[in-house]
């Protein structure tokens, strides 16, 4: 084996680690779950072949910077330009976030479940409405009744308690 | 000159803001400069994209059970229904057989007494009738009837007068 390059099973640990949080990162750049994966697979190249030269306390930083480098790799070949960030990401494919690790995507979502439940009805609604349902801050607020300010407050205020919910993780 | 440090909450939002599509102009062109440096930035969106999956996931799955419940509670009204029928069936069967059985007892019983009564009728009126006959033919055998004894009589005078003729 070439020493200058990361052991497979080194590879394997932070795929392990890291592969489920970089393909979220390049599915929130990309909006594409397919290209998502291509890139995920590139940084993944990239680091069996220089991953040995970042250090072990940084390799999270320096796996999200190849990704991120990947994927504007990627939207230049696709010729895709940033009016492409203008979908949502999360209604992709869910389900591809699941492939790396189907366990911790089922605990997430028990979370989430449970994040939503301790929710005050009136920001789970908003949850919902923006989420669920794509709708925006302004059509919320018109379909409530009540100012968007409002709805961005109850909406920062829940995104806070579920990000809780998830870090805990 | 470095840029402040954006605070957790601030990042979070943007992060949100940026998997929703929110983010335009410059706006956009800042965050995804941020991306490309920032860990937490990056790590941020990672966590926005998961969380809007997990609660599409979670709602989906609301949505999903939502009519199932409807479903269980039309099946399970749809069987209390059949039961209900059932049980009214049943009951309806019941109670007209019950009415059958009473009214055929009745009628039976009213057949069986008007059978008594009618054989009681019969047999009074066939003993009437008997005795009727009886006295009827008793009285035929002890008295002579009129007509009968008018002809004998008439024969008689015939005979007579005939004989007083020839003499």
């Amino acid at each position: 084996m070439d020493a200058s390059q990361l052991d497979p099973a080194d590879v394997a640990e932070l795929y392990a680690q890291h592969a489920a949080e970089l393909r979220a990162f390049l599915t929130g750049v990309l909006r594409n779950a397919d290209w998502a994966g291509e890139a995920l697979q590139s940084t993944f190249v990239k680091a069996a072949e220089s991953g040995h030269t970042a250090q072990r306390e940084t390799i999270k930083g320096w796996l999200f910077r190849v990704a991120y480098n990947e994927a504007m790799l990627l939207r230049r070949r696709q010729e895709v330009d940033q009016r492409a960030t203008r979908k949502v990401a999360w209604q992709l494919n869910p389900e591809s976030a699941a492939v790396d690790s189907g366990l911790l995507q089922q605990e997430l979502i028990e979370r989430v479940r449970r994040g939503l439940d301790t929710l005050p009805i009136d920001q789970r609604t908003v949850v919902r409405l923006r989420i669920y349902e794509d709708k925006t801050f302004s059509q919320i607020a018109e379909e409530l009744g009540i100012p968007l300010g409002t709805v961005v407050t109850r909406m920062r205020a829940a995104l806070q308690k579920l990000n809780r919910e998830l870090g805990e993780m | 000159m470095t840029a402040p440090r954006i605070s957790d909450a601030d990042l979070e939002w943007l992060a949100f803001r940026y998997a929703a599509g929110e983010l335009q102009g410059t706006e956009l062109n800042s965050f995804e400069e941020l991306l490309g440096t920032d860990e937490r930035a990056c790590a941020a969106v990672a966590q926005a994209v998961t969380l809007g999956q997990a609660v599409l996931q979670v709602e989906r799955d609301v949505v999903v059970v939502q009519p199932m419940k409807r479903g269980s509670a039309r099946r399970a009204f749809a069987v209390a229904a059949c039961c209900v029928a059932s049980v009214a069936f049943a009951f309806v069967c019941l109670t007209f057989v019950n009415v059958s059985h009473k009214q055929s007892s009745e009628t039976a019983k009213q057949v069986a007494a008007l059978w008594i009564q009618g054989a009681d009728e019969d047999q009074s009126l066939e003993a009437t009738t008997t005795v009727n006959h009886e006295q009827v033919d008793l009285e035929e055998e002890d008295a002579v009837p009129a007509w009968l004894l008018a002809a004998v009589t008439e024969q008689q005078k015939t005979e007579d007068g005939e004989e007083m003729m020839q003499d």
